[in-house]
């Protein structure tokens, strides 16, 4: 009879410890949302039944890339040309006074 | 074009390596780096994307030495340095704002969210505009520097704001890269470095060639101011 009651006792511990662990919060150590959500590239919004076609958007990404710094290396060689005229006319002016000079 | 007479010695090695480095990178990227499961070959926009970002910073963090630096010395290379600067982060900072919102639709669904990284991105893109739109009104006189450095200055708690924001608040950004390792595949890394090299390094050549080519536009007004000056030359004004 003794061991009886401990076994339902011991049985009952179970069974309300189980429940109790798992409205336990998450410990310190666990990883915190913004980890577990940068650990998985996963979609967080948007429609499930839409199929986005992925090889236009990397090719406007890799045109946008590319377009971008083509851009800028024209702009370097129009401030270059800027450069090279803003001398040579600094140049001539020079040259005039020089020989108004002689 | 005639970049070649900036740096003659080191001008042409110094575009070589770089496109030698992109090169190596996009074959790394589109042959030998494997697809992403959720989100496949849009996840490939990553390998420039964040490069990009980091090319950004670099920009705009050599700004803020320029700007304070010419705020403390009124050194013209240091303005240079800061001019130099922000246009470069503000290429980067485009095609970032570009590529992200590419890869988004794709991931979110949508192609902007007022997620706290993005709005920080465009705050600081915004600060920086802001900054090469005034030096930009013509001829920049002593005020429009010194202002404009002041901008400058101004804009770097933004850039902190930027990188620590998606650590303080909650986002949708992910932070693949982290101090705890990263989720990035093995096969991915190797593609991810030499992409950020690439980038790096194409930064880097863009801002020694503005710089490079400031400093001779100051040494023209210069030379232009002393020839007024000795009246050598009539004034165009």
């Amino acid at each position: 009879m003794k061991a009886l009651l401990l076994s339902a006792l011991l049985l009952a511990s179970i069974l309300v410890a189980r429940p109790a662990a798992a409205e336990e919060p998450a410990s310190e150590d666990a990883p915190s949302a913004v980890e577990e959500r940068s650990a998985a590239f996963r979609a967080v919004s948007g429609p499930e039944t839409e199929s986005v076609p992925g090889g236009p958007l990397l090719i406007g990404a890799y045109l946008a890339l590319w377009g971008l710094t083509l851009g800028y290396l024209l702009r370097l060689g129009k401030i270059a040309r800027g450069i090279e005229a803003d001398v040579e006319s600094l140049r001539q002016a020079l040259q005039k006074v020089d020989d108004d000079v002689r | 074009m005639s970049f070649a007479r900036i740096s003659p010695s080191l001008f042409a090695p110094a575009w070589l390596v770089t496109a030698l480095l992109v090169l190596a990178s996009l074959s790394l990227v589109f042959f030998v780096a494997p697809m992403e499961v959720q989100m496949g070959i849009v996840q490939k926009i990553f390998y420039f994307h964040v490069p990009s970002a980091f090319a950004m910073y670099v920009g705009w963090g050599a700004t803020a030495v320029g700007a304070l630096a010419y705020l403390a010395s009124r050194n013209p290379k240091a303005d240079a340095l800061a001019v130099a600067g922000a246009e470069i982060g503000m290429l980067f900072c485009a095609i970032v704002l570009v590529t992200g919102p590419l890869w988004a639709r794709k991931a979110w669904g949508v192609y902007w969210t007022w997620d706290p990284r993005l709005t920080t991105t465009l705050a600081a893109g915004m600060i920086y505009l802001a900054y090469l739109s005034l030096r930009s009104f013509g001829e920049a006189g002593e005020s429009e520097k010194l202002f404009g450095a002041g901008l400058a200055v101004l804009g770097v708690p933004v850039l902190f704001l930027v990188h620590y924001s998606v650590q303080k608040w909650r986002g949708v950004h992910p932070t693949v890269i982290t101090k705890q390792g990263g989720g990035l595949a093995p096969e991915m890394v190797t593609p991810f470095l030499l992409s950020i090299a690439a980038v790096l390094s194409l930064a880097l050549l863009l801002l020694w060639t503005r710089y490079r080519l400031e400093r001779q536009r100051q040494a023209i007004d210069a030379a232009r101011a002393r020839a007024l000056e000795a009246d050598l030359l009539e004034n165009e004004a």
